[in-house]
């Protein structure tokens, strides 16, 4: 970023910061909950480059469509990831020791501690219905565990057809190095976003 | 990219995963280049292309709620959201999230 841009960023920044959704005079003159997100870059002009950055790497949107809506959705969240920063370190995110696994593991703890019954490494092979449609629970080998509702992820009803419906295909490399991510700062952990305008494509 | 400091391999090693979603439909592995170029050098690496799934209804009816499956962002911002939507499928209402402040003694 340019010296001047870099200029414009921080008054930007500071906009955010001390914008308060419920006093109309940090708007400083635009309607938050009605203009789009545009108007705000607009009024402190700044370039494409840095809008990418702020919106896919701060905001953490998927895509420019919050461009045209409403800019309090988009305050909001880089609201949240500056005051995120300096809680628990430099940076705004969270990582569990041991690995995500440690989320789930998480909930289920909370589960069984909350009178719950998990069972673990146990495959279900079909979910139970009754004639009207309804779920009445899980199957594994001949026992049914009975439950008013069923909660689960696509993996569970790949063989129900119906039920989902494919809208796109990811891809995953997981790669091991025996080296920090060149040009990091070296740390031990990072996260990079790549918006699809970087890549030229 | 994590490491050893959070205890998920050895000292010494790094894991990086770059993730992505599919716009072509031919080498996805390809698609993935600019974010494993960002890598230097790799010592192993492994790929699979997955399908992305979307309940086809809001399981209201027969009590089934299925969750979308994880999407390629390395934070769990849409996961959070999906979560959020599948409470309010099974709730009827969202999920209030407003921190009450701490009853103090009298």
């Amino acid at each position: 970023m340019g010296l001047w841009e870099k200029k414009r960023c921080r008054n930007f920044f500071i906009y955010i910061a001390e914008m308060d959704f419920d006093d109309e005079g940090t708007w400083k003159g635009i309607d938050v909950n009605s203009q789009p997100m545009s108007d705000v870059f607009k009024k402190f002009k700044l370039e494409d480059n840095t809008i990418d950055f702020i919106g896919h790497a701060v905001a953490l949107f998927n895509n420019d469509q919050y461009l045209d809506e409403p800019a309090s959705d988009c305050i909001k969240k880089i609201q949240l990831y500056m005051d995120s920063i300096g809680r628990y370190g430099d940076h705004p995110f969270l990582y569990p020791i041991y690995g995500l696994g440690g989320i789930p593991e998480g909930f289920t703890r909370f589960c069984a501690i909350h009178g719950g019954t998990y069972m673990l490494n146990q495959d279900i092979d079909e979910v139970v219905f009754d004639a009207s449609g309804k779920v009445e629970g899980v199957k594994a080998g001949d026992k049914i565990a009975k439950a008013p509702l069923v909660i689960c992820d696509p993996s569970y009803v790949k063989n129900l057809s119906g039920m989902m419906q494919t809208t796109k295909k990811l891809m995953r490399k997981i790669c091991i190095l025996s080296h920090p991510i060149p040009n990091t700062g070296a740390n031990d952990s990072c996260q990079i976003i790549i918006p699809q305008k970087q890549t030229g494509r | 990219m994590v490491s050893s400091s959070h205890a998920i391999c050895v000292k010494g090693l790094y894991v990086a995963i770059v993730s992505g979603t599919a716009e072509t439909s031919s080498d996805h592995e390809e698609e993935l280049q600019p974010g494993v170029d960002l890598l230097g050098e790799i010592e192993e690496s492994f790929f699979y292309a997955e399908d992305f799934y979307i309940p086809t209804s809001d399981g209201s009816e027969s009590r089934l709620f299925i969750t979308e499956s994880y999407d390629p962002t390395s934070h769990f911002e849409s996961a959070s959201d999906d979560v959020l939507r599948i409470y309010e499928s099974i709730m009827g209402e969202p999920l209030d999230l407003t921190v009450l402040p701490e009853p103090t003694d009298e």
